[in-house]
């Protein structure tokens, strides 16, 4: 076993910048395609048999746009007097009806389920039913598949929680972000500060226990104070799953603007005393409570991990994800539908798949490095189960990476498997950019190219070179980080 | 009110700005003060959405009781105050105009005759006069000019 465990203060730092992302997406690189039905017909073979899958539905409304939410999202007005849900909801059902008739999907075995979006609790009840019914007529469902709904507390009256404990959809995941109405109305957050724990004790009430929620840290004005009383108010709440996000200042956003005019104040610095004590105190309160974090910033008590996740980065199978603004991945290709919700309600009623933006054939090489940077959400990689999937060693495959990251402290390497070590926790980001494909580094041609989400943020990532995340390849230490730099954070304009 | 005076004043501007950026500045009621100059404080009570209420505290009076009447989110939302001496009326409303946004803020105020006066005189010119000061404040922050 080789172990190299030191900290910061003794060493330096392994990397000249610390790179931050709550989210990875990979490749990053993606170009736009002109006929994506063509571009699908020539590079995919939907008449093969299939292999287990996931499903992502997207559901592209909010009521209101979080202030720096980085996401897609088309406002929906709760008296929608144009009818655009219902139109939304035929669509979305048209676009999984062509595919769940493909010979590759309907023999497929789905493993997991995921509405997101935007909100995917702002549909009616009828409409959510609607997509349930679709995925179980459509798709063979494992029989210990997980269907989880997200959004937001604002949404749940008693009927909708009345169908969604009786349905088939076993998880909840609610974006809470903070209980104290202080703060939600500074991140500009659609629902009240009693919502969530309103709608988190009905769905308890009623016997529906798979909840999760997702907690944010450092908003603006946010305080040490008023982050304990949230993880307080968690405890109470006793959900077995939830996650913590550090809050970020996207650029183009209306908080970007807000802080800038000084009509808000700007979130403290996330390598700042109070910002490490927050972490540091939401896994102390975790461990405390029976929580352990099983992957980089997700929380759970036994048995309740996010397996949506599960399947697509550690067991790695194919996702198909439909609706505005979703990656798809499979054989060998990432690809995205474009934000245009008209547009894919028009391309859905021409029984048209909307595919505006590809990657060219991911290399196996490529395949490899792809598997290994979602597993390390996890901190480690198994020796025998790369080997399984890929049918090569990860020790050779990855051994100048592996020899630097050992070189350098931020993992360790057992009989089995290959793990982070504490220091490499902390540098979690630039350790998975070691994975990066070397020809990914200083594409600044993908910035133009349509991007959409957390993709333009990986995207200004590979627009560095190389050596500016991670240094040059034969220095281990550099001195410390005195000024922070996160691709997605703008401090002026 | 069957004996009373209709006061009603509007202001636009047109601004190179995202619509739902002007949405999460109108429904933040809690820091409106930021944008318009005659609050003092205003706090939301509940979501924001049509029957709820909000405490608007005016930077010369007592605090206000106001309820939102109606939301269409993304595009329009208006709210009433009952007062003694009649109701007041606002109502925030934005539209696309080619690449651009027209934002429209409106006061409406349905005054008891016996009280018009007063109200003419101590009352509407502030309340006309913030009108655009606000807009002009909400541009400012949201517009991209």
């Amino acid at each position: 076993m080789t172990t190299v465990d030191r900290t910061e203060a003794e060493i330096g730092n392994p990397y000249p910048n610390k790179c931050y992302l709550p989210f990875i997406l990979y490749p990053p690189g993606m170009h736009r395609v002109p006929d994506g039905a063509a571009w699908l017909d020539s590079k995919i073979d939907l008449r093969q048999e299939g292999g287990d899958f996931t499903l992502y539905i997207g559901i592209p409304f909010c009521r209101t746009r979080c202030k720096s939410c980085p996401y897609f999202a088309s406002l929906l007005s709760e008296n929608d007097s144009r009818g655009r849900e219902e139109l939304y909801v035929d669509a979305l059902i048209k676009d999984i009806e062509r595919w769940g008739r493909t010979r590759k999907f309907s023999t497929g075995l789905l493993r997991n389920i995921y509405i997101g979006g935007g909100t995917g609790s702002i549909l009616k009840t009828q409409n959510i039913k609607r997509v349930v019914d679709t995925v179980f007529e459509m798709f063979t469902v494992a029989d210990d598949y997980e269907f989880t709904l997200e959004g937001n507390a604002r949404d749940y009256d008693d009927e909708k929680i009345d169908y969604i404990v009786g349905s088939k959809i076993n998880r909840l995941s609610l974006g809470v972000q903070s209980f104290q109405p202080e703060l939600l109305g500074i991140i500009g957050s659609p629902h009240a500060a009693l919502d969530s724990a309103r709608v988190i004790r009905e769905f308890q009430r009623r016997g529906f226990r798979n909840i999760q929620l997702d907690l944010m840290y450092n908003m603006p004005g946010h305080t040490l104070d008023i982050w304990r009383r949230d993880l307080g108010t968690l405890a109470d709440l006793d959900v077995p799953h939830f996650t913590i996000y550090l809050y970020r200042i996207h650029k183009e956003t209306i908080q970007n603007k807000l802080i800038i005019k000084g009509k808000v104040e700007r979130p403290k610095d996330p390598e700042g005393p109070m910002v490490k004590a927050m972490y540091r105190e939401a896994i102390e309160i975790a461990e405390q409570m029976g929580y352990s974090m099983y992957m980089v910033d997700h929380f759970c008590k036994p048995g309740y991990e996010n397996m949506y996740n599960h399947w697509n980065w550690k067991v790695y199978v194919d996702t198909l994800a439909v609706g505005p603004g979703s990656y798809s991945y499979f054989d060998g290709y990432r690809f995205g539908t474009e934000t245009d919700v008209d547009k894919y309600i028009e391309m859905a009623s021409r029984n048209q798949p909307l595919i505006s933006t590809v990657t060219d054939f991911l290399s196996p090489r490529v395949q490899r490095e792809r598997y290994i940077i979602f597993a390390l959400l996890y901190y480690e990689i198994e020796y025998a189960f790369y080997e399984s999937k890929f049918g090569t060693s990860f020790l050779e495959d990855f051994a100048e990476e592996v020899e630097r990251l050992v070189l350098k402290g931020l993992v360790e390497l057992t009989d089995d498997r290959m793990r982070m070590t504490k220091l490499g926790l902390v540098w979690h980001t630039n350790v998975i950019l070691e994975f990066f494909n070397p020809a990914f580094w200083g594409d600044a041609e993908s910035l133009t190219e349509p991007n959409w989400s957390l993709n333009g943020v990986m995207v200004e990532v590979g627009a560095h070179q190389r050596s500016h995340w991670l240094g040059e390849k034969d220095q281990i230490f550099y001195p410390s980080v005195t000024e922070e730099i996160r691709p997605e954070v703008t401090e002026s304009v | 009110m069957s004996d009373s005076q209709t006061f009603f004043a509007a202001s636009t501007v047109t601004v190179d700005a995202l619509m739902h950026d002007i949405w999460a500045v109108w429904v933040d009621v809690n820091a409106w003060k930021s944008w318009d100059p005659g609050i003092s404080s205003s706090r939301l009570h509940g979501n924001f959405k049509a029957g709820n209420t909000f405490t608007l505290t005016p930077q010369d009076g007592p605090p206000l009781e106001v309820t939102i009447k109606t939301v269409t989110q993304g595009e329009e939302f208006g709210d009433e105050t009952e007062l003694p001496f009649g109701v007041i009326r606002t109502f925030h409303r934005m539209e696309p105009l080619g690449e651009r946004v027209r934002i429209t803020h409106e006061v409406a105020a349905e005054i008891a005759s016996e009280s018009v006066a007063e109200f003419a005189q101590r009352i509407w010119p502030d309340l006309q006069s913030r009108l655009s000061a606000g807009l002009l404040a909400i541009a400012d922050i949201v517009g991209n000019d």
